[in-house]
C-alpha cells in the first residue's frame, strides 16, 4: 500500500480543494453519474462478487462478499451518491476499495454498473462540494465527474 | 485461538464464541442455542465449529446495518463465505430465540 | 155294460137250450119213429124261454132306460160344467179352468185336470221364454243399433281414409316426379363434383409445392438464425473478452499507480491495452449491430416464413378439406342420385300401390256399405224381432197363469186386495201406493168406481218423472167408455188391452185392468197401465 499523492498545489479557499490530493482517478458510472473513485484508495476492479445480504441492513449495504479471502462489506455506490438507476448494466463490477480514516481503514467493496477509464484528475479543476464523501465535482472529457473521497465512507456524512 | 460456532440464522452466516454456548438442542425446524449465562438463541442451521477464524472489525458493517451493530464482533470468511461474528454477550436481536420458535425436540 | 153282457149270455144260454132241446127232441124223435111230440115239446120249450127272454129283457131295458135318462142328465151337468170350462181355457184363463175342471167327474176331472196342469206348465213355460225371447230381442235390437251406428263410422271412416290414400296417391304421383328430377340434379352434381375433385386435387399439387419450398426457406433461415446464434456467442465471448480485459487493464494501471515511479511505462501499456480493449468492444459493438439487424432480418424472414408455411399449412389443409368436401359431396351426389333413382322407383311403385290401395279401399267401402245396409236390415229385422217378442209376450199374457208373470193374475190379485178394502178410500189410495211399488213397470194405477166416477189413482215417478197427471185422467173423465173398462165388465175376468200412446210419458203402454166385484156386484175395476219399455226390461 501507497500512501496517496499529496497535492503540491494547495487550497486557496474559494470553492476549491484543500488538503486532499486528487490525481488519477478511476471513473466509475454509477447509476446516472460518472463517479471519480482515488486511484490509491482503489485495490481491485473485479466482476460482480456474490452478494450475501443482510436483513434490516441499510439500502446502501447490498450485503457481504468474500474476496480473496477477506470479508468484504459491499455498498451500492449509486445510491451512496443518492444517483438515479441508469440502464441495466452489461457489465457490473465491483471496486474493492480501502476506505476510512487512515487510521481506520478497512476494504470494502463498491458496486458499480460500470468502470470506466483511469483519468487524471486535477485538483483545479474539481469543484468543491458538500465536504464527506463528495469531493465535488470536475469535468472530465466533457462529462462531469462526482469526485469521491473514500477517507470519509466510515465516517458520519 | 477461540472456536467458534457457525450457524444460519435469517439467510446470514453468523459465529459466535463456542465457549459461551452451553448447550444445543432441536426445536422443531430451529435450533436452540442455550448460552452461558444468558438468554439462548435461535438458529436455522448449525453448520460447525471451527477454530481458525479471523475477525476483522467492520465499520462500515456497524455504519449500515444499526440494528445488529451492538452486537456485531466482526467480519469473518469461512470457506470462501463472509459471516457474521456476533458478541455472546449482546447477540442481534434477529439471533434471539423467540417464543414460538419451534418446540422442544 | 155288464149288464148288457150278462142279458147277451142269458140270451146265448137261452138259446143254446132251446137248441140242445131241440136237438135232443129230435133225435129222440128219429129214435122213437114219431115225430109230434118232440116238436110240440120244442115249440112248448122254445115258446117258454122266448118268453122269458122277453121278460127278462124287458125288465132289462127298462132298467137301462132310466140309467140312460140319469146318465142324459149327468152328462148335461157336466156338459156345463165342460162348456165353463173349456170357456175359461178358451180365454186363456187356466185358473179358473182348473177351478171349473175340479167339479168334473171322476176320471174326467183328473184327466181334465192334468191336461190343463201340463197346459198351465207349457204357459207358464211359454211366458217365461217369451219374457226371455223378448229380452233377447231387445238386446238384439240393442246390438244391432251399435252395429249398424258402428258399420255407418266404419264406412264414414273408410270414406275418409279412401280420400286420404288418394291424396296420397297424388302426392306420391308428385314426389315420384321430384325424385325424377332430383335424380338428374343429383347426376349433374356427380359430374360437377367430379370436375371439381380434379380441379381441387390439382390446386391441393400446387399448394404442396408452395408450402415445400417455404418451407425449404425456413430451413435456410433457420440455419442462418442457428449461425448468426453461434455469432452472438462469438460475440460474447469477445465481448467477455474485452471485458476482461478492460479489467485488466484497469487494474494494471491501478497496480501501476501503486508500484510508484515506474508506473508510468506501465501505466501506458495498461492504458493501451485498455483501448485496445475497448476498440475490440466497439468492435464487437459494431459487429453486434450488423448481426443485429442481420437477425432481424433472418428473425423477418424466418417470422415470414414461419407464417408464411402456416398459411401454406392452412391453405394446403383448407384445400384437402375442399377436396374432402369435394369428394364427400360427389359421393353423396353419387349416393342421392342412386337414392333418388330408387325413391323414384319406390314412389312410382308406391303410386301404383297407392292406386290398388285406394281401388281396394272403394271395394271395401261398396262392401262396407253393404254390411251398413246389410244392418240396417238386420236391425229392422231385429225391431221386428222385438215387436214380435212383445206380441209373444203379449200372446203369453193372455194366459191367465197362477204366476207372478201373469200379468192378468196380478191383476185379478191387486182387484181381490182393493176388493177387501171398497167402501174405504183412503184405505184403496193407500194400497194402490204400496202395490205400485211391488212392480216397476207400472206406470200408473188406478180403480174406478163406475157408478159414481171416483178415481184412486197413482204413478210411478221413476217411469213418469216430474210430468203432471192431466185433470181428465186424474178425475177418471171417459174411463166408463175406455176399452179396458169395457173389456173387463164383459168378460168379467183380468183383460189385457192392445198397445197404445201413454197420456203421460207419451210412450207405448197397455192396460191391464180387472173387474172387482162386492157381493156379486160390479164395484168396479182396477187398471194397471204397463209401461212396454220397462216391462220388457224385466
Amino acid at each position: 500500500m501507497i500512501a496517496p499523492e499529496s497535492s503540491s498545489k494547495g487550497a486557496n479557499g474559494s470553492g476549491r480543494l484543500g488538503g486532499l490530493s486528487t490525481g488519477s482517478h478511476l471513473l466509475v458510472q454509477a447509476g446516472e453519474y460518472v463517479c471519480a473513485l482515488p486511484l490509491v484508495s482503489v485495490r481491485r476492479v473485479v466482476r460482480s462478487l456474490t452478494v450475501h445480504p443482510l436483513p434490516g441492513s441499510a439500502p446502501e449495504l447490498e450485503g457481504l462478499a468474500e474476496f480473496g479471502g477477506e470479508p468484504l462489506p459491499v455498498l451500492n455506490l449509486a445510491r451512496m451518491v443518492n444517483a438515479a438507476p441508469g440502464a441495466n448494466p452489461a457489465y457490473p463490477v465491483t471496486v474493492v476499495v480501502w476506505a476510512g480514516p487512515a487510521d481506520a481503514r478497512e476494504i470494502m467493496g463498491l458496486a458499480v454498473d460500470a468502470a470506466l477509464e483511469v483519468a487524471d484528475v486535477p485538483s483545479a479543476s474539481v469543484v468543491a462540494g458538500g465536504g464527506g464523501f463528495l469531493l465535488g465535482e470536475a469535468p472530465i472529457a466533457g462529462r462531469v465527474v462526482r469526485v469521491l473521497n473514500l477517507e470519509a465512507l466510515g465516517r458520519e456524512t | 485461538m477461540s472456536s467458534y460456532l457457525l450457524l444460519r440464522r435469517g439467510g446470514v452466516l453468523w459465529g459466535i464464541d463456542n465457549a459461551a454456548v452451553t448447550g444445543l438442542t432441536r426445536r422443531g425446524e430451529s435450533f436452540r442455542i442455550a448460552m452461558d449465562g444468558e438468554a439462548p438463541l435461535s438458529a436455522d442451521e448449525v453448520l460447525c465449529v471451527v477454530d481458525d477464524l479471523r475477525v476483522q472489525p467492520s465499520a462500515a458493517l456497524c455504519r449500515f446495518w444499526p440494528g445488529a451493530a451492538a452486537g456485531v464482533a466482526g467480519l469473518a470468511v469461512h470457506g470462501e463465505l463472509p459471516l457474521v461474528v456476533v458478541d455472546p454477550r449482546q447477540p442481534p436481536a434477529m439471533l434471539r430465540l423467540e417464543e414460538g420458535d419451534g418446540t422442544d425436540g | 155294460m155288464g149288464d148288457a153282457k150278462n142279458q147277451a149270455r142269458l140270451g146265448l144260454c137261452i138259446v143254446g137250450g132251446v137248441t140242445l132241446a131241440g136237438l135232443v127232441l129230435l133225435m129222440a124223435a128219429e129214435a122213437g119213429g114219431g115225430r109230434n111230440w118232440p116238436f110240440n115239446s120244442f115249440l112248448l120249450f122254445a115258446g117258454g124261454f122266448l118268453w122269458l127272454y122277453v121278460g127278462v129283457i124287458y125288465r132289462a131295458q127298462q132298467n137301462l132306460r132310466s140309467r140312460v135318462e140319469g146318465a142324459d142328465r149327468d152328462q148335461t151337468a157336466v156338459e156345463g160344467t165342460l162348456v165353463h170350462a173349456l170357456d175359461r181355457l178358451r180365454a186363456g184363463d187356466l185358473v179358473n179352468c182348473a177351478e171349473h175342471a175340479r167339479l168334473l167327474p171322476g176320471k174326467v176331472a183328473v184327466t181334465f185336470g192334468n191336461a190343463t196342469n201340463a197346459l198351465d206348465v207349457l204357459a207358464q213355460q211359454i211366458q217365461r221364454s217369451s219374457i226371455e225371447v223378448a229380452s233377447a230381442a231387445n238386446s238384439v235390437n240393442e246390438i244391432a243399433s251399435e252395429l249398424a251406428s258402428g258399420s255407418s263410422e266404419q264406412a264414414a271412416s273408410v270414406v275418409e281414409i279412401t280420400a286420404a290414400m288418394e291424396e296420397l296417391a297424388r302426392t306420391a304421383s308428385m314426389i315420384a316426379e321430384n325424385a325424377t328430377t332430383q335424380a338428374e340434379l343429383a347426376q349433374r352434381a356427380e359430374e360437377s363434383g367430379n370436375s371439381g375433385k380434379v380441379a381441387v386435387e390439382d390446386a391441393v399439387q400446387g399448394v404442396e409445392e408452395v408450402r415445400k419450398r417455404i418451407a425449404g426457406i425456413a430451413s435456410r433461415a433457420e440455419i442462418l438464425g442457428t449461425r448468426s446464434k453461434e455469432i452472438y456467442r462469438v460475440l460474447d465471448l469477445i465481448t467477455e473478452i474485452a471485458q476482461e480485459t478492460h479489467i485488466l487493464s484497469l487494474n494494471a494501471a491501478i497496480e501501476a499507480a501503486a508500484a510508484g515511479d515506474h508506473w508510468r511505462r506501465f501505466s501506458v501499456v495498461a492504458e493501451e491495452v485498455r483501448r485496445l480493449a475497448q476498440r475490440s468492444q466497439e468492435s464487437v459493438d459494431s459487429v453486434r449491430n450488423l448481426l443485429d439487424e442481420f437477425a432481424s432480418s433472418i428473425r423477418t424472414t424466418v417470422v415470414a416464413t414461419e407464417e408464411g408455411t402456416k398459411e401454406a399449412a392452412r391453405v394446403l389443409e383448407r384445400a384437402r378439406a375442399a377436396a374432402d368436401a369435394i369428394e364427400a359431396l360427389r359421393e353423396a351426389s353419387g349416393d342421392s342420385a342412386r337414392v333418388a333413382r330408387e325413391i323414384s322407383l319406390a314412389t312410382q311403385q308406391q303410386n301404383a300401390a297407392s292406386d290398388e290401395v285406394v281401388l281396394t279401399l272403394k271395394e271395401v267401402s261398396h262392401v262396407v256399405q253393404r254390411m251398413a245396409d246389410g244392418l240396417k236390415s238386420f236391425s229392422d229385422t231385429a225391431d221386428r224381432l222385438n215387436r214380435l217378442g212383445l206380441i209373444i209376450q203379449m200372446l203369453a199374457q193372455s194366459f191367465h197363469l197362477e204366476s207372478p208373470h201373469s200379468l192378468k193374475h196380478t191383476a185379478e190379485s191387486w182387484a181381490r186386495e182393493v176388493q177387501r178394502r171398497l167402501g174405504n178410500w183412503e184405505a184403496i189410495d193407500r194400497l194402490l201406493q204400496e202395490l205400485i211399488q211391488r212392480q216397476p213397470y207400472v206406470e200408473c194405477l188406478y180403480f174406478y168406481d163406475g157408478k159414481g166416477g171416483q178415481v184412486a189413482l197413482t204413478v210411478n215417478r221413476h217411469i213418469v218423472g216430474d210430468r203432471d197427471v192431466p185433470p181428465a185422467v186424474k178425475s177418471g173423465e171417459g174411463f166408463s167408455d175406455r176399452p179396458w173398462y169395457k173389456a173387463a165388465t164383459q168378460e168379467e175376468h183380468a183383460v189385457l188391452t192392445q198397445l197404445f200412446e201413454s197420456l203421460l210419458t207419451e210412450k207405448p203402454i197397455f192396460t191391464a185392468a180387472a173387474p172387482v166385484y162386492d157381493k156379486g156386484q160390479l164395484a168396479g175395476v182396477l187398471g194397471l197401465d204397463i209401461n212396454v219399455d220397462s216391462w220388457t226390461k224385466i
